[in-house]
């Protein structure tokens, strides 16, 4: 492979598929972390109003908390990047 | 269907004669986007009457998207959407009419904007045959892709940045066939223009097949 | 840590896709001729038709997996999963196809890009499928989002069939089919040509194995991950004391959490 756009032709292809593969892997590796101890995580920051007691609804959490899963309120959800992870509404 | 259809537009169009959104506020931002254009490229006169039909183009996409957004946010209150499922019309008529609704409202930004072209671009409408058929083919496979994908992303929070981001490639072709009919027709190409008619009638039949057959499944699921 | 979305299969694929695609490189790279025309830059041959190709492969195997969907009698969250892994592993294919192609034309065109209608529909090709998978992230319920991305896929790859046509049916810069109707290489060149095409696809599958997989545990995710939030929820709540519910002022939920209409299963 003497000339240089063949090498950086290769090297490009090979560049795009093992960018993927590690974003796979990461990707991967998070959600078996989320998955695997879905309760061992610490409880988030946010702090639920004290309005809220065993409330008959069986819903989430009342006033205070921002709407559903911002990353903040989930399990693990502060220690690794919201992307993948975050569902949104 | 037909009937639903027209009773869809109809009410569509009725709204719009009531709340004026089209008229005071779409129409304004088209004529904006021109004079961006002219201020964009410095004025330079022939380089704009070169570009004209191509920034018309994409000024009546930009307007398009406005329209399906605005099309689709008058039911999203007051369970409006549900009262459409529920009315029992035909969804392909539905389908129909709201695409001809919006189809209308294009057609009328079309002249406004083909006025602001002449006036501001210098553009000089030769074969006005061509310009017209053109015009009314293409805007109505742009109403008709632009209210599949539309009722696709009416449901949810992200809507304002999803749909411009589905519809825009989706149009492509629309801007690519329209642009080179319109040049043919004002003079600056030998390119036969109605040949692009023909891709734009395809593009046109394949969306809205698509439309009638499709909107029902998509609705149910808003 | 061994990889969560591993599986025997992907073991076994993945270790061929490395020995052939180390035999492509080599045979690729060094062994094989230079071309009379285009020089060393026929080496290239072995990178961008194979990529271009299981981008296609990655767009149809969606499509199929969304008319699948689609079709009442085959309606399983299985092909929505297909779907949108193979759409997404696609795109990879797409974008490495539309970079090797570029250095390519830069090469041999003295251009990084031009607006013949091969590069222009491929281009829009992953303007629309980076479109269906921002779908794909945007919905609420499962079910009704499978439903919509389904619809999307079709249209999507309506686009296709038009760009591998582009080198027939209009007149473009980018070369036409080396195998096509006919065969426009031979000997060693074709042959690693057609090893090139074997071992992009052990890798398009071996990607695609563990996309699934990744799909799996998301939707696993999806159901289990807010249930288990819900839960710690309810358990903090606990903890507090409890105040007469005449000052609770819970807003109607209009964002429940997406879990609660999952599948129904919010356990008390």
């Amino acid at each position: 492979m003497t000339n240089a756009y063949v090498l950086s032709g290769y090297l490009a292809a090979a560049a795009v598929l093992v960018l993927y593969c590690v974003h796979l892997r990461h990707r991967g590796r998070a959600l078996a972390r989320a998955l695997g101890h879905p309760g061992a995580h610490p409880a988030p920051a946010v702090s639920v109003s004290s309005a809220v007691g065993p409330d008959d609804l069986g819903g989430p959490v009342g006033p205070g908390a921002p709407a559903g899963p911002g990353g903040a309120s989930r399990p693990g959800g502060a220690s690794r990047p919201a992307g993948p992870l975050e569902r949104p509404q | 269907m037909w009937r639903d259809a027209a009773l869809v537009a109809g009410k569509d169009l009725r709204v719009e004669l009531r709340s004026r959104v089209t008229t005071n506020q779409v129409a304004p931002y088209a004529v904006l986007v021109l004079l961006l254009f002219g201020i964009a490229f410095d004025q330079d006169r022939p380089l704009l009457q070169q570009a004209a039909p191509g920034l018309f183009w994409i000024a009546v996409l930009l307007c398009c998207l406005l329209a399906v957004q605005r099309s689709f946010a008058l039911e999203a209150g007051d369970g409006a959407r549900d009262g459409l499922r529920l009315s029992g019309m035909d969804t392909g008529g539905i389908f129909v009419g709201k695409a001809a609704a919006i189809a209308v409202q294009l057609v009328g930004l079309e002249v406004l904007l083909a006025f602001g072209a002449v006036v501001l671009f210098g553009t000089d409408l030769r074969d006005p045959a061509l310009l017209v058929v053109t015009a009314l083919v293409a805007t109505a496979g742009l109403a008709a892709a632009g209210t599949l994908y539309g009722v696709m992303a009416a449901g949810l929070r992200v809507r304002e940045t999803l749909l411009p981001l589905l519809v825009m490639p989706v149009v492509a072709p629309v801007l690519l066939a329209a642009t080179q009919a319109w040049r043919s027709a004002l003079g600056q190409s030998t390119d036969g223009g109605w040949r692009w008619l023909g891709l734009l009638a395809c593009f046109a039949a394949i969306y809205s097949t698509a439309g009638v057959l499709g909107f029902g499944t998509l609705l149910e699921e808003v | 840590m061994r990889s969560p979305t591993a599986s025997r299969a992907s073991r076994i694929v993945g270790l061929a896709a490395l020995v052939t695609t180390a035999a492509v490189v080599v045979l690729g790279g060094w062994v094989s001729p230079p071309d009379e025309v285009q020089g060393p830059l026929v080496r290239l041959i072995y990178v961008h038709p194979a990529l271009a190709t299981y981008c296609y492969v990655g767009f149809g195997l969606s499509a199929l997996g969304s008319l699948a969907y689609l079709w009442p009698r085959t309606r399983s969250r299985r092909w929505d999963r297909l779907a949108g892994a193979s759409a997404e592993v696609g795109v990879v294919f797409c974008v490495g196809t539309l970079i090797t192609g570029s250095i390519w034309g830069r090469a041999s065109w003295g251009v990084w890009w031009t607006w013949d209608a091969r590069l222009t529909l491929t281009a829009l090709l992953l303007a629309v499928f980076l479109g269906y998978l921002a779908l794909r992230r945007s919905g609420g319920e499962p079910d009704s989002r499978a439903k919509r991305c389904a619809v999307a896929a079709l249209l999507c790859f309506i686009v296709v069939p038009i760009d591998h046509e582009a080198t027939s049916w209009w007149s473009t810069l980018h070369q036409g089919d080396t195998i096509g109707k006919g065969i426009l290489i031979h000997g060693l060149q074709l042959e690693t040509m057609l090893l090139s095409f074997v071992s992009f696809g052990l890798i398009f599958t071996w990607m695609l194995l563990h996309r699934l997989a990744l799909e799996t545990l998301e939707d696993r995710f999806e159901s289990e991950g807010v249930v288990a939030a819900i839960a710690e929820r309810r358990a903090e709540g606990r903890v507090k004391a409890p105040v007469p519910p005449a000052s609770v002022s819970a807003p109607a939920p209009a964002s429940p959490p997406a879990g609660t209409s999952y599948r129904g299963e919010v356990k008390p």
